[in-house]
């Protein structure tokens, strides 16, 4: 469990979520202390990316309770999520296709940086500054990722790996306390991974960033996280440091039973 | 920044350009030509707001004329001699009977209400999306239909207005198509512009980036409803006459030929079709009375629109405007330190 002394970041409580009969995930609870760097890991259909949604108010909760920054946000629209300060990449890459890559980045920079409709219609000095300004920042962040010489590029264009990390430039340019990952590293290469990985690490210790990532890659998790929570058809399995979760028999059932039932389909 | 100067600079130009050509065809021309090109600049009117709804936010919207008629009938009344008005729209208070107001209020006012109209219908109406949102905008027009012939004695019903001053011509016209242009063209290249075109490429990741969707819908609905609005007004002290029939489904599809055939979303590609598809128009016109073809223009429209779709179902300028009207400076980071070589292939797809 993280310390308990001061208010935690993120405090989650007995969420569960149903789609008709099928229970994605029950009773899910976490507590997250800002600044950790922590995995979320499950075989398929765990009920990780589930997680993730409800944490984004993308899906609502049959049940359970959200409390992020000492304020309950259960039940508000996911672009409320996000002004409090959660970002998200998600699993199935949804960059906006059709733009560049900057204006990817720029798009999610309106929320805190955007002009005032009235002043950008009028192309009043305010809003050229702010455009300005927006235009220099998603530069910046997109250099993180070595990505600033394909700003105008076509999203759609870039190869998978690269459409990745603008996913994870575009999150942060939401200025977000929390950031969620959904298997940031799958379809990358494993020279591509660890330097996913630098990124990561270094954005986590730079803006000084809360980070849960959801991954199947194992090396990334080990390599990165200082804490792991499983899950297991969406049941908190464990939860704890990286090598105490490595051993637990449960884990090692569940990944195995997973492996056994797969191999005899 | 020299590239938005130069495009700033260019915008005036063309502005000019178009004003000096407004000037000779009111000079040479005769009334007949004239209105004609007064139509086709309401097209561009028309055809240019749809596209922050339909092009930029994706939402296809078929309710332009219904927004038209509110904005038409609204400038209609208002601007009505006052010495006739009493008798013949006997329901309206005496106040609003007294009242004869110049063009530019009236035009105003319309757009104005069919702004509010916009606002009311789109809470309901914009949760929809697809085809049905498509269905439900076009209903609105058979509503406001019903809501005019009922409301008789504002609008004197089925039999329709009829003597509306003829205050619109083609300096009007080309007036509100340039504000039509360069709101539309603004609200693109704008930080909210992104964030609309954002949620057309996926409303989820929008979301997630912080836009509100609901009031980015509307916001989009109804800044076109309110140009259309403008456009009703125009096109009724053009026609001088407006009936409940006046404007309806034949003109949604028209409209939205023309952004399709523009391409989603280009503002350059709404006015350069709406242009096109009026000339093509008033072209044929003759041709089809001395041939005794009638309805060939309906025809050659929808073979360009068919024809179109298969070739390059993009439209002419696809979502973009041409460059040389862009007038944008490429931003670069100062100073940049050489990327990381990180050149590697994916190798394998996400489930
Ligand atoms: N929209 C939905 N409707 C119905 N069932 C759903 C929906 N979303 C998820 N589920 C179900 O909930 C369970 C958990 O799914 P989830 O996507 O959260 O798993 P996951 O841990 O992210 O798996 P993976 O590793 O494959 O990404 C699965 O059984 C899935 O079929
Ligand atoms: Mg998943």
């Amino acid at each position: 469990m993280p310390p308990a002394e001061s208010v935690p970041l993120l405090a989650v409580d007995g969420l569960t979520k149903r789609f008709g009969g099928v229970v994605a995930l029950s009773g899910y609870a976490i507590r997250v202390a800002a600044g950790e760097l922590i995995g979320l890991i499950g075989p398929n259909g765990a009920g990780k990316t589930t997680v993730l949604n409800l944490l984004t108010g993308v899906t609502r909760p049959s049940e359970g309770r959200i409390v992020f920054r000492g304020e309950d946000i259960t039940g508000q629209r996911a672009d409320r999520f996000t002004a409090r300060g959660i970002a998200r990449t998600f699993q199935n890459i949804r960059l906006f296709r059709d733009l560049t890559v900057l204006d990817n980045v720029t798009a999610a920079l309106h929320l805190r940086h955007g002009p005032a409709l009235a002043s950008a219609v009028l192309a009043l000095p305010a809003a050229r500054r702010a455009e300005r300004r927006m235009a220099a920042r998603g530069l910046e962040l997109l250099d993180l990722f070595a990505l600033a010489d394909r700003a105008q590029a076509r999203a759609r264009d870039l190869p998978y790996g690269e459409q990745r990390k603008v996913e994870i430039a575009r999150a942060l340019a939401t200025e977000p306390r929390l950031l969620l990952l959904d298997e940031p590293a799958a379809g990358m290469n494993p020279a591509e991974t660890r330097h996913l990985m630098d990124v990561i690490r270094a954005v986590h210790d730079a803006l000084s960033l809360t980070i849960l990532v959801v991954e199947h890659d194992m090396s990334l998790i080990m390599g990165l996280c200082g804490r792991v929570q499983v899950i297991n058809r969406g049941e908190v399995l464990a939860d704890g440091a990286p090598a105490q979760v490595q051993a637990d028999p449960a884990v090692i059932e569940a990944y195995l039973g997973t492996r056994r039932a797969r191999a005899g389909a | 920044m020299s590239g938005t100067a130069r495009g700033w600079s260019l915008a005036a130009g063309l502005t000019v350009a178009g004003a000096v050509a407004v000037w000779l065809a009111t000079a040479s021309l005769n009334n007949y030509l004239l209105t004609l090109i007064a139509f086709a600049g309401i097209n561009v009117i028309l055809a240019v707001s749809l596209t922050l709804a339909n092009g930029l936010t994706g939402l296809f919207s078929l309710g332009h004329p219904a927004f038209m008629m509110v904005g038409g009938y609204v400038a209609a009344i208002l601007t009505f001699p006052a010495s006739r008005k009493g008798f013949m729209l006997p329901d309206l208070p005496d106040w609003l009977a007294a009242q004869q107001w110049p063009l530019l209020p009236a035009l105003l006012a319309g757009g104005a209400a069919a702004g509010i109209a916009a606002v009311i219908v789109g809470f309901p109406v914009l949760r929809l999306r697809g085809h049905y949102l498509a269905v439900a905008t076009l209903g609105l027009i058979f509503i406001l239909r019903a809501v005019v012939n009922n409301l008789d004695g504002y609008t004197r019903g089925a039999l329709g207005l009829s003597g509306i001053p003829r205050l619109t011509d083609l300096w009007w016209v080309y007036g509100w198509a340039v504000a039509t242009i360069f709101v539309c063209w603004r609200v693109k290249q704008s930080s909210l512009g992104r964030t609309m075109m954002a949620m057309r490429e996926n409303e989820m990741a929008a979301a997630c980036m912080g836009v509100p969707l609901a009031r980015t819908r509307l916001l989009a609905f109804a800044i076109g409803a309110i140009l259309a609005g403008i456009a009703g007004g125009l096109w009724a002290h053009l026609v001088t006459n407006l009936t409940p029939t006046s404007l309806g489904v034949f003109l949604a599809f028209q409209i939205v030929v023309m952004i399709v055939l523009g391409g989603q979303g280009s503002i350059t590609g709404a006015a350069v079709a709406a242009l096109g598809l009026s000339a093509i128009a008033n072209l044929l016109r003759p041709v089809e009375q001395t041939t005794g073809l009638y309805g060939l223009t309906q025809i050659v429209v929808a073979l360009v629109l068919i024809g179109v779709l298969i070739f390059r179902s993009q439209g002419l300028f696809g979502s973009r405007e041409p460059a040389f009207l862009q007038g944008k400076a490429v931003p670069s980071l100062p100073e940049r330190q050489p990327a990381t070589p990180d050149n590697t292939d994916p190798q394998r797809g996400s489930t």
